[in-house]
C-alpha cells in the first residue's frame, strides 16, 4: 500500500470518496500508463481528465502544430500557441493541472515502422486520431501488443466508441473489417464538427480508461455506443467478437502494414 | 400429582397482560397490538366480531372435579353456558366479552389452569393417550409426563414466540391413542431393560401437507423429554419460517432441512440445552392406584347391558372401570358439568378426563360406582344412548364462529344424527367407527385420521355457491405405521347426511371380513366409497330448490362474505406491515410529520426482537438498544432518536425499510450473519486517529486512507468533530461495508470505533 501524502488524498479525495475507487483505485490510476494518440480534438479532453486523474504516465503523439482552426474544439491548446508543436502544448497544460505526473511526447505521425515500439510501455491506448488508416493501424498494433484500448470517432454532431480488449471482445475490425475506399467517408475538415461533441467523445474515453484501470463499471467492450448529439440520443450496439476477424480471429495479424491513408485529399 | 404448574413467568406475563388490556379497553392500544397479545393467552376473537373465546389449557386432557366446578362457574357468569372440550383436549369458553378477559385469566389461575399457549404461535396443549393409567396395553402411565412438561414448558420464554404453532403429545401404547405419530412432537412409551422411555416421532402434523411423523429414536430415557422437545422447540424457533405461516410449521422445516440436517442441528440444540443445565425432569410419581374392595358378585343389570357394552372398559387395574361419555359436539353445560363434578367428587382427584375426540372420560370407578353416576351420564350425554358412531362424530365449529370457516360442520353432524337416529341398523357391529368434519382444509376437526373424514369447499352450480365436503376415508394410526385417510371424491353438504348412511350401511354388510375399515378401503372399500359420492356430489338448480344453496344451522345463504384471515398466527408481520404502511403514507405526506416518521420507523421492527413497547420513550430506547447499538443499524442513527425529531427522520426510515427487506424467514437480518463473524474477531483497536478539525469529507478519506492499510476484522478507531463529521463520516463508512461498532460522545466530538469489513 502506498502511502498518500495529505496533498495527494486532498487531491484526489473526490476519487477516494468513491466506494468503486476508493484508496485502492486510486493508487491503480496513480501507477497506471496511459498512451493517447492524437492531440487534437478527442485528445485534448482525455489527456486534460486523466491528466487531472493522476494517471501516472502519460504519452502523448502527435506529428502537428497548434493551427487556429484548430482551437474551435482542441480546448488543450491555446491562441498564443498556435504554431507550436501539439504535444509540447498539450505537457504544458496537463503538467500545469498535475504537476506529479510524468509526461512523455511523441512528436511523430505512427505508423507500422513505430507503433509497437511505442505502445509496449502503456496499459492502456486511446485513439484519439482523425483518418481510417490509423484507427486500423491501432487497431492492429493494440492486437498484437495485447493492449486494451479505446476506439473514438467524430463527425458533424455525431460520434461513435467502443473499448476493446483484445482477443476477449470484438476488435475495431471485427466490426468494421477494412476502412472504406478513399472520399467515401468526409472528414472533419471536409464536413465539420460541432467543438462540443469532441469533448463529449473524449471525456467518453477518458472516462472508459479510467473504468478499466480501476476495474470497475462495465467498459464498452462488444459494444459500440454511438450518440446524435442533434437529438440527444443515445444507443448501444451491441457486437460479439467475429471468429474469423482478420485481425483478431483464428490466425489473426502477425505483422502490421500501414493502410492507405483515405482522408483529406483537401489541404488543410 | 393432577395439575400442573404455574411458572412464575406466566404470572408475569399476566400482569404485562392486564397492563395491555386496560390500554385496549381505555382506547390507547390498537386491536391489531393487542390482538397479538391476547392470541398466546389463548383468546381469539370470533367470526362474529366483538366476541371472544377464551382456550385453556388441561395438560394430557386431565381435570379434576373442582376444576370443572371452577369452569362452569366461569361458564355461567362470563360466558356461553357451554363449556367446550377442544380437539387437543382442552377446554374453551364461548362468547366472552372482552372486559372480563382478565378476571377470567386470575380465575383460571386460582384452579391452576392457565390460558398461556392456548393459541398463537406457542407451545400448545400437550395432549395424552386419554386411557392413559388405564389401559391394559400400555407400558406405563404417560399422563404424569404431560403433566410435568407443560410446567417446564410454561417456564420458558421461548415457548411463546415459535415460527409457528407447536403441537406435543404421548401416546401409552403402540397403538398410538395419543396420535404421537402426527405430532410435531411425539412421545410412545417404552420400556428397556427395564427402564422407561420413550420412542420420538418428529414432525409429524395434519393441514395443509399432511405429514406423519418421522421416528428419530428408538429409545429415550424418561429424564430426557424436557431435553428433547426444548431442543426440538429450539431448532425450529431459531430455523422454522417465519415470514409465511402457511409454511412455517415443524414438518415444513423438516423437509426442507432433510432428516439428516435436522438431526444435525438438533444434535447442537441438545448440547446447547444440556450446557444451559436444569434439563432433566423430575421423573413424575406415579398417582397412587385407588385401592378399592373387590366385588366379584356384582352383576350389571340388564338396563345398563347394551350402554356397559358400548362404553364403559375394564381398566388394568383389577376391579377398576372406565367409561367413556360421549359429549354432543364437544359441548357441556355448566349445569350438567356441576352435576358432573359433585357425583364425581367423593371418587377422588383422577376421575375424569377430557378428550380430543371431544368427549369425556370418567375413570378409576368400581363397578358399583359407575353404575352409580349411569344416571348422571345419561342426563348430560343424549349420545350414551345410541351406538358409539353417533357420539364419536368429530365437528370442529367452522364457519359458525371461525373466521377460516368455509362450511358448518357442526350442522352436518346434527342433521346426521336426525337422520340415523331413524335408521333401523346394526351400528353397534361397527363399534369405534370415527367421522370426523373440518370447516375448512385446517386440520381442527382432524378429518384425516377419521375413517370417514370430511372437509369443507365450495362448490358452484349455474353461477351459485353451495357448502361442500371433500371425502376422504380409511386412515390408520400405529406407531408400526400411520397413514392418513385418503380422498374418495366430494358430496355437496346438503347431501351428506344420505351419503353418510349409505357408506355406513354398506360398511356394516362388509365388517365381518376385515379388521379395520383402512383394510376393507384399502381392499376394494375406496372404490366403493367413490361411486357412493357421484351419487350426491350434484344439487338441483337453484331455481328448483334452494335448500342445497344453505348450509346447515345457517338462516342466510351460503357466502364466503366475512371470511377473514385465521388469527392464530397473526401477529408479526400484519403489525409490521401495519407500521411499514402508515410509514409509506407518512413519507410521501406533502408536509412530513418528522415525529410520526421517527416513531413509526423506530417501532416497525421492534416486534422482531419481542419488544412490545408502544409509547414514544419506551420505542425510541427500545430500538436504540435493538438497532443502533447491536450496529444493525449505522451507530450514528442513534443521533436522531434524541431531542426532537427532525428530517433525519426520512433517512432513519429508509435506512429501517432497507433492514426489513434484508430479513429472512427467521427474522434475522442479512447484517446479523456478517456481526456474528466480526464479533468473533473484536479486538483492541489497532490504529487511532484523531480527526478533530478535519473537514468533510478529508475526514472521510483519511479514514478510508486508515481502513485500506488494515486487514477485515480490526479496530480502528477515530474522533470526528460534532455536526457533520458525526453525521455523515460514519454513515458513509458503513456505506461501504464496514461496521460501525459504537459512538461515543467525547468532549465536543465523537470517538467512533470502525471494523474494518
Amino acid at each position: 500500500m502506498r502511502d498518500f501524502s495529505d496533498e495527494e488524498l486532498e487531491r484526489y479525495s473526490r476519487h477516494i470518496i468513491l466506494e468503486d475507487v476508493g484508496i485502492e483505485g486510486q493508487e491503480k490510476i496513480l501507477n497506471s500508463k496511459v498512451l493517447i494518440i492524437g492531440a487534437g480534438g478527442l485528445g485534448s479532453p482525455v489527456a486534460l481528465y486523466l491528466a487531472a486523474a493522476g494517471v501516472g504516465e502519460i504519452g502523448i503523439v502527435d506529428g502537428d502544430v497548434v493551427d487556429l482552426s484548430n482551437l474551435q474544439r482542441q480546448v488543450i491548446h491555446t491562441t498564443s500557441e498556435v504554431g507550436t508543436a501539439k504535444v509540447i502544448s498539450a505537457k504544458r497544460k496537463m503538467e500545469a493541472i498535475n504537476p506529479n505526473i510524468k509526461v512523455t511526447v511523441y512528436q511523430t505521425m505512427l505508423d507500422a515502422s513505430n507503433i509497437l515500439e511505442i505502445v509496449k510501455g502503456y496499459d492502456f491506448i486511446i485513439d484519439g486520431t482523425d483518418n481510417f488508416s490509423a484507427k486500423f493501424l491501432i487497431n492492429d498494433a493494440c492486437i498484437i501488443a495485447n493492449k486494451p484500448y479505446s476506439h473514438g470517432g467524430i463527425l458533424r454532431f455525431g460520434g461513435q466508441t467502443m473499448t476493446i480488449k483484445p482477443h476477449e471482445s470484438a476488435c475495431y475490425a471485427c466490426v468494421f473489417d477494412s476502412p472504406p475506399p478513399a472520399n467515401a467517408i468526409p472528414t472533419c475538415s471536409s464536413a465539420g464538427i460541432l467543438g462540443a461533441v469532441a469533448g463529449m467523445l473524449g471525456t467518453i474515453q477518458a472516462t472508459e480508461a479510467l473504468k478499466v484501470i480501476v476495474g470497475v463499471g462495465e467498459p464498452l467492450y462488444n459494444r459500440l455506443l454511438s450518440f446524435d448529439a442533434k437529438a440527444m440520443s443515445f444507443r448501444n450496439i451491441n457486437f460479439k467478437k467475429n471468429p474469423k476477424c482478420r485481425v483478431c480471429g483464428g490466425e489473426g495479424i502477425k505483422e502490421l502494414r500501414d493502410y492507405e491513408a483515405v482522408v483529406c485529399e483537401m489541404k488543410r | 400429582m393432577s395439575k400442573y404448574e404455574i411458572p412464575k413467568l406466566v404470572h408475569d406475563d399476566l400482569e404485562i397482560f392486564k397492563k395491555n388490556h386496560a390500554d385496549f379497553l381505555a382506547g390507547t392500544l390498537d386491536s391489531l397490538t393487542f390482538k397479538t397479545m391476547r392470541v398466546p393467552f389463548g383468546v381469539y376473537e370470533q367470526r362474529e366480531p366483538n366476541t371472544y373465546m377464551v382456550r385453556i389449557k388441561l395438560a394430557g386432557g386431565a381435570i379434576n372435579p373442582e376444576q370443572l366446578l371452577g369452569l362452569a362457574d366461569l361458564a355461567e357468569q362470563y360466558a356461553h353456558k357451554n363449556i367446550h372440550i377442544t380437539t387437543r383436549a382442552g377446554a374453551q369458553l364461548h362468547y366472552v366479552k372482552i372486559e372480563d378477559i382478565v378476571v377470567i385469566m386470575e380465575k383460571l389461575h386460582t384452579l391452576g389452569l392457565s390460558g398461556r399457549g392456548g393459541g398463537g404461535n406457542t407451545v400448545r396443549n400437550i395432549s395424552s393417550d386419554p386411557l392413559g393409567g388405564t389401559a391394559k396395553d400400555e407400558l406405563f402411565d404417560v399422563s404424569p409426563y404431560s403433566l410435568v412438561l407443560t410446567s417446564k414448558m410454561l417456564d420458558q420464554k421461548d415457548s411463546f414466540a415459535l415460527p409457528r404453532k407447536f403441537k406435543i403429545t404421548f401416546s401409552g401404547s403402540s397403538a398410538d391413542r395419543g396420535y404421537a405419530t402426527i405430532h410435531d412432537v411425539g412421545f410412545i412409551a417404552k420400556i428397556v431393560e427395564g427402564k422407561r422411555g420413550f420412542s420420538l416421532f418428529v414432525a409429524g402434523g395434519m393441514g395443509a401437507k399432511s405429514r406423519i411423523g418421522t421416528k428419530i429414536a428408538d429409545f429415550i430415557p424418561e429424564n430426557e423429554i424436557f431435553l428433547y422437545s426444548q431442543a426440538i422447540k429450539q431448532v425450529f424457533d431459531k430455523n422454522g419460517n417465519r415470514k409465511n405461516k402457511h409454511a412455517a410449521r415443524l414438518r415444513f422445516l423438516f423437509d426442507e432441512l432433510g432428516e439428516a440436517q435436522f438431526l444435525t442441528l438438533l444434535q447442537a440444540e441438545l448440547e446447547a440445552v444440556k450446557k444451559e443445565g436444569n434439563w432433566e425432569i423430575s421423573i413424575p410419581e406415579t398417582p397412587t392406584e385407588r385401592k378399592v374392595t373387590l366385588d366379584k358378585d356384582f352383576v350389571i343389570e340388564e338396563k345398563y347391558q347394551t350402554w356397559w357394552n358400548r362404553f364403559v372398559y375394564a381398566q388394568k387395574q383389577e376391579g377398576l372401570y372406565g367409561c367413556k361419555v360421549p359429549m354432543y359436539l364437544g359441548d357441556i353445560s355448566y349445569e350438567d358439568a356441576r352435576v358432573l363434578a359433585n357425583a364425581l367428587a367423593p371418587f377422588g382427584e383422577d376421575v375424569l378426563r377430557f378428550s380430543a375426540d371431544q368427549n369425556l372420560y370418567l375413570r378409576n370407578l368400581t363397578a358399583g360406582e359407575m353404575v352409580q353416576v349411569h344416571d348422571v351420564i345419561q342426563n348430560i350425554s343424549v349420545d350414551s344412548k345410541r351406538p358409539t358412531v353417533i357420539g364419536d362424530m368429530v365437528a370442529c365449529t367452522g364457519a359458525a364462529t371461525c373466521q377460516l370457516g368455509i362450511t358448518r360442520p357442526r350442522g352436518a353432524v346434527e342433521a346426521i344424527q336426525k337422520r340415523l337416529a331413524k335408521v333401523v341398523a346394526n351400528f353397534d357391529a361397527i363399534q369405534g367407527f370415527k367421522i370426523h368434519f373440518s370447516g375448512c382444509p385446517n386440520s381442527c376437526g382432524k378429518h384425516q385420521i377419521a375413517d370417514l373424514g370430511f372437509f369443507g369447499k365450495v362448490q358452484r352450480n349455474e353461477g351459485y355457491s353451495y357448502p361442500a365436503y371433500n371425502i376422504i376415508a380409511g386412515s390408520r394410526i400405529h406407531e408400526d405405521g400411520s397413514s392418513f385417510a385418503q380422498k374418495c371424491g366430494d358430496v355437496a353438504a346438503f347431501h351428506v347426511p344420505a351419503f353418510v348412511e349409505e357408506v355406513l350401511h354398506t360398511w356394516v354388510l362388509h365388517v365381518k371380513n376385515f379388521n379395520a375399515f383402512a383394510d376393507w378401503v384399502d381392499a376394494d372399500g375406496r372404490g366403493i366409497i367413490e361411486e357412493i359420492t357421484k351419487k350426491y356430489n350434484t344439487v338441483p338448480s337453484f331455481k328448483d330448490d334452494k335448500n342445497p344453496y344453505f348450509d346447515y344451522s345457517c338462516d342466510d345463504i351460503f357466502s364466503l362474505k366475512g371470511k377473514g384471515s385465521g388469527e392464530c398466527s397473526a401477529g408479526m408481520y400484519d403489525l409490521i406491515e401495519a407500521d411499514k404502511k402508515a410509514l409509506k403514507i407518512a413519507l410521501e405526506a406533502e408536509v412530513k410529520d418528522f415525529e410520526n416518521i421517527r416513531l413509526l420507523s423506530a417501532r416497525m421492527l421492534l416486534v422482531t426482537r419481542g419488544e412490545d413497547a408502544r409509547d414514544k420513550e419506551g420505542v425510541l430506547k427500545a430500538f436504540k438498544k435493538h438497532f443502533v447499538d447491536t450496529t444493525l443499524l449505522n451507530a450514528s442513527f442513534g443521533l436522531p432518536l434524541e431531542g426532537d425529531a427532525d428530517e433525519r427522520s426520512i433517512e432513519l426510515a429508509h435506512e429501517v425499510i432497507k433492514l426489513y427487506e434484508s430479513m429472512d424467514n427467521t427474522l434475522k437480518f442479512a447484517k446479523e450473519k456478517e456481526l456474528k463473524v466480526v464479533e468473533s474477531k473484536t479486538e483492541e483497536a489497532v490504529r487511532f486517529k484523531d480527526y478533530s478539525g478535519v473537514a468533510c469529507p478529508m475526514n472521510f478519506v483519511k479514514t478510508k486512507m486508515d481502513l485500506a492499510q488494515m486487514k477485515s476484522g480490526e479496530v480502528l478507531e477515530i474522533i470526528l468533530d460534532d455536526g457533520a463529521p458525526i453525521d455523515n463520516v460514519p454513515k458513509s463508512v458503513q456505506g461501504e461495508g464496514h461496521t460501525i461498532a459504537s459512538t461515543t460522545k467525547e468532549g465536543n466530538g465523537w470517538r467512533v470505533r470502525i471494523i474494518k469489513k
